[in-house]
C-alpha cells in the first residue's frame, strides 16, 4: 500500500473524528505554546541579564579574578606582611596550571609594571589624574571590558583600560593656616587611617561620562622625580603638628635633591618623565585590582624606555654601590626579576606603607631619613633616598647591591610575578563549577554576594527550565502513550477489516505510526504560532517584573544597573524551540512506535467477530 | 477444472482457560471452480470458526486448506495479506464499513491496499457501486446509508479486486426480508458473471436452497 494512500487515510479520519483527535491536539498545542514562552523568556531574562544589568561590564561574570592570598593587614608587621604576599604572588606556572580546568578559556597573569609616576594632565581639565599602578591585560582579558582590539601597535595611539577608582586627583588645602595639631589619640590604627585623617590632604573623585570618555586620546607622562613632600611632622606624646614648609626651606630641599642627583645624572633628562599617546578604549567599574590596564605587548616596551630614559640620562660617573638602594632607590634585579623593593615601592604597596608607618609609631621603619620622606603625594615615606625612576639596582642573592644595571632589556628577560590571574571562563553557567575547580586546584577565590545574585537567579532559571524540561518528556510520553492506546484500543474492528481486506502488518503499524505524528504535528504548529504570538504579550508583563527586580533587588548591590528595554523580551529562543522541537518528535516516534505495535498485532479474525 | 476450494482435515483447538475447546474436528470438503456453497448449522456449531480458517484469517492446529491450487498453511503474514487482497473477498454480518470513508472510498480501499493508482480506483468503485445500484450514494457516508445499502457497498468492496472466492458471513443476518434478497441477488449475479465461488454462512435454508452445493456443521464436524 502506498505511503501516501496511507496518510490520506489518517487525513479523512482526523476530518470526520476530529473530537477525537483534539485529545491528542489540544495537550500537545498546550506543551508547546508553554514550551515556546517558557523557554524564550528564560533565554530572554538571561540576555537581559549579561547585557543590561551588568551593563557597562557585559561579560563581567565570564572574568574570574584570581588574588592571592593576601594576609590579614597588621600595621604592627608591616614587612613581614608584605613579604609573605611576595612569596605566593603567581607566576607563568600558575596559569599553566590553571588553564588545564574544564570551562577556562584563558588565564593570563596581570604584572604590574615597575615604573612609577604615570600620570596624565590632559584627560580632565585643570585636573592632574595619577594612576597608581599600571598592569598588562592580554586580549582575551580585555575583551571582558572593550570591544576594541587591545594590543599595542608601534606609531598609533596606545589602547588603555582605565579604572574607575583610579580617576580621582588629590590636592592640599591649608585654608589660611601653615600648621595644624592633630590629636593623634584619636586616630584608629589600621590602614588608611592616617592619610584620611591629614584634613589638608583632600581627594575628590571626577565625575566622567562614559560615553564621551571613550576614545578619547591623551598623552600620559611615567617617571620623573616624585614630589617633594611640602610639610614636616612633629610628634609628642597624644599631638602632631604639621607644618608647611616656607618656600625658602622647598627651594632648599629641590636643590639639595638636585645636587645629589647631580653628581650621578644629568638631572634636566632623568627629572623629565617620557610620554606616550593613549586612547580610551574601556573603563574598569569595579575589579578588585585596583589597576589601570595597558595591552601585554605594549609593557615590555614601556618598562624598556624607562630603563633607557635612566641609562641615558647618566653623565658618566660611576655610581658607588653604596649609594645604591641608600641615597638612590629604584628597582632592584635579583638576576631573576625586576622587582620593586622595599625602598622602591610603587602602586598600592607603597600606598600601604605610607599609611602603615604613621600608625604603626614606626618601629620598622628606618628612623635616618636623608633629606626626602615622610607622609604625602608621591612622597618616599619609608624609603631611604631619592627615586630614580628607571634605576635598576643589581642585587646578589643575598641581596646585597652589585651595582646598577646597564642593559634596558632586563625586564623582558626577566621573570614576571603577579597578584592577580585573570581567568575567562566560556560560560557563566559554569562559574561556580569552575571556581570549585579552581579552589581544588589549590587557589583561594570566593565569588562575592553581588555575583551570588546572579548566580542564584541564574540557577533558578536553569532549574526552572530543567523541571519543565523533563515535565515536557514525560507530559509528551504519557499523552501519546495514553491517546494512542486508546484510540488503537477503540479501533480493534477497524483494523481487523483492513487485515482481513489484505492490508500488510507493517501498513497497519505505518498508519497508526502517522496518525500520532500527524496529530503531533498540528497541535504542534499551533503551539509554535500561538506559543510566538504570546511571547511579545508575555514579554511585556516580563518586562515589568523584571525592571522592577532590578531597581528593588539588584541596585542594591550593584552600583552599576541600567534598565532594559521592553523589546528584549519579546525576543524568541530559536535554539529552544529546536530543542523542544526534536524532544517533541523523537518522544511522539518512538511511543507511536511501540503503542502502533500493538495495533498491528490485531488479527483480522477482530473483523468477524459478531457482538 | 480443479477444486477452487480445498479443506483437508481441518482441526481448529483453542484454550479456553484451562480447557481445550476442539471447534473445528476433522472437516474435509473440496469446492469445485465455479460452483457455490453455502454452510449450515446451528450457533457454536463451526460455522464461523471454518470461514475464518478457509479465509486465511485465523491459524489452524492441524489440516490443510488449499484455495486456487495454493495452499495457505505456510504462508507469511505477509504472503497471506497479500492473497487474501488478491484473491478473497470478504462480506461480514455485523457491516464493517469504514465509518470514515465514504461509500466510494470504502469501495477502493482493498484496490489502494494493492497498490493501485486512487484514479484507477476510483473509477472502478464508482463503476461496482453503479452495479450494486448505489451511484448516487458514492460520496455519503455510511452513517448516511440505510443498513441495506451499506451491506451493498461492502459486496462492491468484496467485489473490487475481482476475487476468486468470496466469504460471507451471515450477510443478511441484520437485514430484512426485502434487503436480505436484494443483496443476495445482487452478489449471485455478481459473482456468477465474474465466475466466483461464494461461500457463505446462512442458517436460512431457503437462501441455502439457491447454493449449488451445501455443507451441514455440527459440534465441529460434518454432518452428513
Amino acid at each position: 500500500m502506498k505511503l501516501k494512500d496511507i496518510l490520506l487515510i489518517n487525513i479523512k479520519k482526523l476530518k470526520t473524528k476530529t473530537k477525537k483527535a483534539l485529545f491528542l491536539i489540544i495537550p500537545i498545542f498546550v506543551l508547546i505554546t508553554l514550551s515556546v514562552i517558557l523557554s524564550s523568556q528564560i533565554a530572554n531574562i538571561q540576555t537581559a541579564m549579561t547585557n543590561s544589568v551588568f551593563g557597562t561590564i557585559a561579560q563581567k561574570f565570564t572574568l574570574i579574578e584570581v588574588q592571592t592570598e593576601t594576609t590579614e593587614f597588621d600595621p604592627s608587621k608591616a614587612f613581614n606582611a608584605t613579604s609573605s604576599v611576595e612569596d605566593n604572588r603567581f607566576s607563568v606556572l600558575d596559569e599553566t596550571t590553571i588553564a588545564t580546568i574544564e570551562g577556562v578559556e584563558s588565564v593570563s597573569l596581570q604584572t604590574t609594571l615597575p615604573v612609577k609616576n604615570a600620570k596624565t594632565t590632559d584627560l580632565f581639565t585643570d585636573k592632574t589624574v595619577s594612576f597608581n599602578s599600571l598592569s598588562t591585560l592580554d586580549t582575551t582579558a580585555a575583551a571582558i571590558y572593550t570591544t576594541a582590539d587591545f594590543t599595542y601597535t608601534e606609531g598609533e595611539a596606545i589602547p588603555v583600560i582605565l579604572n574607575a577608582s583610579a580617576l580621582t586627583y588629590s590636592y592640599e588645602d591649608w585654608g589660611d593656616k601653615t600648621e595644624i595639631t592633630m590629636d593623634t589619640s584619636s586616630i584608629i590604627r589600621g590602614q588608611g587611617g592616617m592619610a584620611q585623617r591629614l584634613s589638608f590632604l583632600k581627594t575628590e573623585a571626577i565625575t566622567y561620562d562614559k560615553e564621551n570618555l571613550i576614545g578619547t586620546t591623551f598623552t600620559m607622562s611615567v617617571g620623573g622625580l616624585d614630589t617633594i613632600q611640602d610639610y614636616t611632622m612633629d610628634r609628642s606624646s597624644g599631638t602632631m603638628v604639621i607644618k608647611k614648609l616656607t618656600d625658602e626651606e622647598m627651594a632648599t630641599k629641590v636643590e639639595e635633591r638636585k645636587t645629589a642627583i647631580s653628581t650621578y645624572w644629568n638631572y634636566d633628562q632623568v627629572s623629565t618623565p617620557i610620554t606616550y599617546t593613549f586612547v580610551v578604549v574601556g573603563i574598569v567599574d569595579d575589579n578588585a585590582a585596583n589597576t589601570t590596564y595597558v595591552p601585554e605587548n605594549f609593557g615590555d616596551t614601556l618598562v624598556k624606555d624607562y630603563v633607557a630614559h635612566e641609562i641615558s640620562s647618566r653623565n658618566g660617573t660611576e655610581i658607588p654601590t653604596t649609594v645604591l638602594n641608600s641615597t638612590f632607590t629604584g628597582v632592584t634585579y635579583d638576576g631573576v626579576e625586576v622587582k620593586t623593593s622595599s625602598n622602591g615601592m610603587i602602586g598600592q604597596m607603597a600606598r600601604r606603607f605610607e599609611s602603615s608607618s604613621s600608625t604603626s609609631g614606626s618601629t620598622n621603619i628606618p628612623h635616618e631619613r636623608p633629606t626626602e620622606g615622610g607622609l604625602g603625594f608621591g612622597g618616599e615615606f619609608g624609603s631611604t633616598g631619592y627615586y630614580i625612576p628607571g634605576l635598576v639596582i643589581q642585587v646578589d642573592s643575598s641581596n646585597n647591591v652589585t651595582g646598577a644595571v646597564s642593559d634596558s632589556n632586563v625586564y623582558a628577560t626577566s621573570t614576571k610575578y603577579g597578584d592577580y590571574l585573570d581567568v575567562v571562563i566560556d560560560n557563566v553557567v559554569n562559574r561556580t563549577a569552575i571556581i570549585e575547580a579552581i579552589n581544588d586546584a589549590g587557589y583561594a577565590y570566593q565569588d562575592t554576594d553581588d555575583v551570588a545574585v546572579f548566580d542564584k537567579l541564574q540557577s533558578t532559571l536553569n532549574t526552572v527550565s530543567s523541571v519543565f524540561m523533563i515535565s515536557f518528556i514525560v507530559l509528551v510520553s504519557a499523552l501519546v502513550a495514553f491517546t494512542m492506546s486508546k484510540f488503537i484500543s477503540e479501533s480493534i474492528r477497524e483494523i481487523g477489516i483492513f487485515r482481513a481486506i489484505g492490508m500488510r502488518k507493517n501498513s497497519v503499524l505505518a498508519m497508526f505510526i502517522s496518525q500520532s505524528l500527524l496529530y503531533v504535528l498540528i497541535g504542534y504548529a499551533a503551539g509554535i504560532g500561538l506559543g510566538i504570538a504570546l511571547n511579545f504579550v508575555t514579554g511585556y508583563f516580563v518586562s515589568g517584573w523584571f525592571n522592577t527586580f532590578l531597581t528593588e533587588t539588584v541596585a542594591k548591590t550593584f552600583n552599576v544597573v541600567n534598565t532594559v528595554e521592553a523589546g528584549v523580551f519579546s525576543g524568541i529562543n530559536i535554539g529552544s524551540i529546536g530543542i523542544y522541537t526534536a524532544l517533541l518528535i523523537g518522544i511522539s516516534s518512538i511511543i507511536s512506535i511501540i503503542t502502533s505495535l500493538s495495533a498491528s498485532k490485531v488479527s483480522p479474525v477482530e473483523a468477524i467477530k459478531n457482538e | 477444472m480443479g477444486n477452487i476450494l480445498e479443506v483437508k482435515k481441518l482441526t481448529k483447538k483453542y484454550k479456553d482457560g484451562d480447557i481445550e475447546v476442539t471447534a473445528l474436528d476433522n472437516v474435509s470438503f473440496s469446492l469445485p471452480e465455479g460452483f457455490d456453497l453455502a454452510i449450515l448449522g446451528p450457533s457454536g456449531s463451526g460455522k464461523t470458526t471454518l470461514l475464518q480458517l478457509a479465509g486465511g484469517l485465523d491459524t489452524m492446529t492441524s489440516g490443510d486448506v488449499i484455495i486456487s491450487g495454493q495452499s495457505i498453511k505456510n504462508m507469511s503474514d505477509t504472503e497471506i495479506s497479500d492473497f487474501r487482497n488478491q484473491t478473497m473477498g470478504f462480506i461480514f454480518q455485523m457491516i464493517n464499513l469504514h465509518d470514515f470513508f465514504t461509500a466510494k472510498e470504502n469501495v477502493m480501499l482493498p484496490m489502494l491496499v494493492a497498490g493501485i493508482d486512487r484514479a484507477e480506483a476510483e473509477e472502478k468503485a464508482l463503476k461496482l457501486l453503479e452495479k450494486v445500484g448505489l451511484s448516487p450514494r458514492a460520496n455519503h457516508l455510511p452513517k448516511q446509508l440505510s443498513g441495506g445499502e451499506q451491506q451493498r457497498v461492502a459486496v462492491a468492496r468484496a467485489l473490487a479486486n475481482d476475487p476468486k472466492i468470496i466469504f460471507a458471513d451471515e450477510p443478511t443476518g441484520k437485514l430484512d426480508k426485502a434487503n436480505s434478497k436484494l443483496v443476495i441477488d445482487i452478489l449471485e449475479s455478481l459473482s456468477h458473471d465474474n465466475g466466483m465461488s461464494v461461500i457463505m454462512i446462512t442458517h436460512d435454508e431457503n437462501i441455502a436452497k439457491r447454493f449449488s452445493r451445501v455443507i451441514k456443521l455440527e459440534n465441529g464436524s460434518v454432518k452428513k
